[in-house]
């Protein structure tokens, strides 16, 4: 086992003598290499050899076979391979990489590269190709072929004579086989059952849904769309005296240095990481970015020479996506009045080959299937599989968006079978403070029913959908093409944001912060460096309280945490905790200051207490520290002949606990509405009018704001053009022309 | 292919094969303010003055810019002007990411010199095509405006010294 990390002065040395960029496509060196991936064409198979027929002066390949240390990389409980040693395990994997001083010629010779794959397993592995990759190419075995195989010979020998496109090719054109959920494997699952399901003394979870007035059902599907504009993922990596020096867009150093000390054999000692910015929110920084980077190391270290390895656009698209693809499932029994009796709900998410994380975006979706309402009798079974798409990731910050997606577009479907106004409907089955809840789950969210009337009465909401619901009637039962110019809609959606998560034991070990009210009367907080927002609130909060100037308060990034930290950092940007714990600090500062000679230092971390909130053997509980809630209501206009969407306004309320900068918040709701306007179509940003932010004040700790949006604004929005459209939206991203097939069908 | 061209102020000649992208070989010259964004020429990551016309790098072969100006952030960045509109957009409280610099700066460059007093709507239109990595179109627009009343003080300052 690798020695735990110190910093030694070796080590500092390196860190002062680079020049630290802050991207990794930025940073170079003399005499670098480009390396590129070779990747699999096939999504099974065993391959027996991978050759190239003659490589340039200057270029390298390396595969399975050169790795120093360990040919897999550990994350949490999962091994996943560096590079594909025999068997294949989904499309695209990487195999090999070729590293050389031309990028472009690099490309090129990935094209060049032979897999041979094993006889018995040949058939399959050319029914799984893609059908227009373009490398590397597949060889046939020289023995053991079966004396029919003339024809694979043919397939084979038609398909490496296909030419190559461009130099920088795509590698593989969008057309990943289909999900293989024959072969799927539950990975992941959790059960949740109250009420008749739970005891059948209660009754029968039949006779529920047979004596309810309406059986409302309804499947939704979400996947995630990464933004186009980020830096693709990759490192940039190179060898000085003695230490390897990795440039990345790490979010979790800690686990990068163990991960690239065993599979290079080298000691953590002489590991240095420079953690770079990652533009965009895609969080592939987490795990998955590691065995890029340990690809990159694997060339650097044998090479002797400074390597960067990039991942094209598509590369990136293809096989970095951050979320998973979830498929929810709602079947709800609702009485007249719009009491919600029961709900069955089924989640299926696909985590492709694997997923470190599978168990906690299972939990975090079924703890927010049933989102803030109190049904009485709930049967909740989720499950995570596998599949031969690649690997997926974690992304904290929408982790349970597609549970809300779900949830909220359901009890739009519910309001539309039962007749019942969407806001009546939430009111009627909400947990209500002065109700005693029968959910498992327990929320400290403030001022809900405040919430949902704020963003009603802000958009008109009620007149309109009524209005747009008779229009949309009336245009349906309409010859007339003209009728009804032009086409509108309106959704609303509600939706809260949970931070401190309690289930997760590493993740409530390792809240910390400590904050030093020096001699000269400045303040350093020690923690991870936050987000600019939270530096601000947490500089406001340490002026208030110890009434010093914001300018003499600093915050420092504390190596020791870093170096210590189990769990990836943005993990960490938890404005809830974090400021409750800094905001002890400075009061036990405060009254320490008069006793005490400065410095004075005092350390936080999460209590017991907490932690005992949440009852994980059970499942159930009060799972987060604190929970902000908001609404959004989404009016759309659809151009009458091309379907075109455009939005009139988003109105968004929210109760997130003390805002100590409004128009830093507002700007962070802002920026992310804007980014999931352009998630939403495929291919498309939606064009949007105005955005109306109220914020409903209340004395609880700050919570997360951004979050909401992504649970919110894609149900909201998927309402409203189902209104508009007369035909339910049920899948996200949508594309321009589904829009305009179901318009025209309406 | 060899291709004159004024680069930053200096006349230079870039080897290039000329189907190249502007973007890879001014960032092979480690000219790294322009970046590698959406690669489709809309996102603004890797924008550049091309005949004082911000143009996006990742579209344009080298192969055109044969004899023409091409100015960088890092060679903007010294000028008056960059100074009026990192002051409009600290006004504002922008805080850019650092990937998306020189596709806003250049946006709010050209809205300066091609408008007097321009209104929101002229800007959102201007900039809506930008990457919404790090910045709201709505404080964009105000960082925008700020650089004009920023511009504006500047130049009557000069004016009025003069006079």
């Amino acid at each position: 086992m690798p020695k735990s990390r110190k910093s030694t002065k070796k080590t500092k040395s390196v860190r002062l003598s680079l020049q630290a960029q802050d991207y990794y496509t930025d940073c170079s060196k003399p005499g670098m290499l480009y390396g590129a991936l070779i990747r699999s064409p096939a999504v099974s198979g065993t391959i027996t050899n991978i050759s190239i027929p003659q490589l340039p002066d200057g270029y390298f390949l390396f595969t399975a076979r050169d790795i120093p240390g360990k040919n897999s990389v550990h994350t949490l409980t999962t091994d996943t391979p560096v590079f594909c040693a025999d068997k294949v395990s989904y499309f695209g994997e990487p195999i090999g990489i070729i590293a050389g001083p031309d990028e472009s010629t690099v490309y090129a010779l990935t094209s060049e590269i032979e897999v041979t794959f094993d006889s018995t397993t040949l058939e399959s592995v050319l029914e799984s190709v893609a059908k227009e990759y373009t490398r590397p190419v597949i060889k046939l075995p020289v023995s053991g072929l079966k004396p029919d195989s003339n024809q694979i010979a043919e397939i084979t020998k038609a398909m490496n004579l296909a030419p190559v496109p461009e130099l920088r090719p795509v590698p593989f054109k969008q057309n990943i086989p289909s999900l293989g959920e024959n072969n799927s494997l539950i990975i992941a699952q959790r059960i949740v059952k109250t009420g008749v399901f739970f005891s059948e003394n209660e009754g029968t979870p039949d006779e529920i849904f047979k004596s309810a007035d309406f059986t409302v059902e309804g499947t939704w599907m979400q996947d995630t769309v990464q933004p186009a504009w980020a830096e693709t993922n990759g490192a940039f990596c190179f060898m000085e005296n003695g230490i390897l020096n990795i440039f990345t867009p790490t979010q979790w150093p800690n686990y990068l240095r163990k991960a690239v000390s065993v599979s290079l054999n080298l000691d953590e000692e002489h590991i240095f990481i420079k953690e770079t910015n990652s533009s965009g929110h895609d969080a592939n920084g987490i795990w998955r970015n590691a065995t890029l980077v340990i690809q990159a190391a694997v060339a650097a270290y044998l090479t002797g020479k400074p390597v960067k390895l990039t991942l094209s656009r598509e590369e990136h698209q293809t096989f970095m996506k951050s979320g998973v693809p979830a498929k929810i499932h709602h079947r709800t029994a609702v009485m007249k009045d719009g009491t919600i009796k029961a709900a069955q709900i089924d989640i299926n998410i696909n985590v492709g080959s694997c997923n470190p994380f599978s168990q906690e975006i299972l939990d975090r979706l079924v703890i927010a299937s049933c989102g803030i309402y109190n049904v009485p009798n709930i049967f909740i079974y989720a499950k995570a599989v596998t599949s031969t798409n690649p690997p997926t990731s974690i992304f904290p910050g929408t982790i349970d968006s597609q549970s809300f997606f779900a949830l909220e577009n359901h009890i739009q479907q519910i309001a539309d079978e039962v007749n019942i106004q969407p806001l009546d409907i939430r009111l009627k089955n909400i947990c209500a403070e002065q109700k005693e809840p029968s959910m498992p789950f327990l929320f400290r969210t403030e001022k809900v029913e405040d919430v949902l009337q704020a963003v009603i009465e802000m958009s008109d909401f009620n007149r309109k959908y009524t209005t747009f619901r008779i229009d949309a009637k009336q245009h349906r039962n309409s010859e007339d093409m003209f009728f009804a110019l032009p086409i509108r809609g309106i959704g609303f959606a509600c939706a809260f944001d949970g931070s401190g998560y309690f289930s997760n034991d590493l993740f409530s070990n390792s809240q910390k912060i400590a904050v030093t009210l020096n001699e000269n009367e400045t303040v350093t907080i020690h923690s991870l460096i936050p987000s600019p927002s939270i530096s601000e609130i947490w500089i406001k909060t340490v002026s208030s309280i110890l009434k010093l100037p914001p300018a003499s308060v600093m915050i420092v990034p504390d190596m020791e945490l870093n170096d210590a930290m189990p769990l990836p950092d943005n993990i960490y940007n938890n404005i809830s905790i974090m400021t409750q714990l800094l905001k002890q600090c400075c009061l036990d500062i405060e009254r320490k200051r008069i006793k005490t000679a400065l410095p004075v230092t005092v350390k936080k971390g999460l209590t017991p207490s907490m932690k005992k909130l949440w009852n994980k053997e059970a499942f159930c509980g009060v799972p987060f520290h604190s929970t902000s809630f908001g609404s959004v209501v989404v009016e759309i206009e659809l151009n009458p002949y091309t379907y075109k969407e455009h939005i009139k306004g988003i109105w968004f309320a929210i109760n997130c606990g003390q805002i100590f900068s409004a128009r830093a918040a507002e700007n962070t709701i802002r920026l992310a509405i804007q980014q999931e306007l352009s998630q939403l179509v495929s291919d498309e940003t939606i064009s949007c009018d105005s955005v109306h932010i109220s914020f409903i004040q209340s004395a609880a700790n700050p919570g997360q704001i951004g979050e909401l949006v992504h649970s919110t604004v894609p149900a909201a929005f998927s309402s409203a053009l189902s209104q508009a459209l007369g035909s339910r939206i049920r899948k996200l991203p949508c594309t321009a022309e589904t829009i305009y097939s179901q318009g025209g069908k309406a | 292919m060899k291709i004159p061209v004024t680069l930053n102020g200096t006349k230079i000649v870039l080897e290039a094969e000329p189907q190249e992208k502007l973007l890879n070989v001014l960032r092979h010259l480690n000219i790294l303010s322009a970046k590698c964004g959406c690669n489709e020429g809309y996102c603004g990551a890797c924008t550049v003055l091309l005949d004082n016309k911000p143009v996006p790098g990742c579209i344009v072969p080298v192969a055109i810019v044969r004899d023409s100006t091409i100015v960088t952030l890092e060679y903007f960045s010294k000028s008056e002007e960059y100074q009026d509109i990192l002051n409009g957009f600290n006004k504002a409280g922008i805080h850019m990411c650092g990937y998306c610099n020189a596709g806003k700066i250049f946006a709010a460059w050209h809205l300066l010199n091609t408008s007097m007093k321009p209104d929101r709507k002229l800007i959102y239109d201007e900039i809506n095509h930008l990457s919404p990595c790090c910045t709201n179109n709505d404080i964009l627009i105000n960082g925008i405006l700020y650089a004009f009343d920023f511009r504006i003080h500047r130049i009557g300052a000069l004016k009025n010294a003069k006079n």
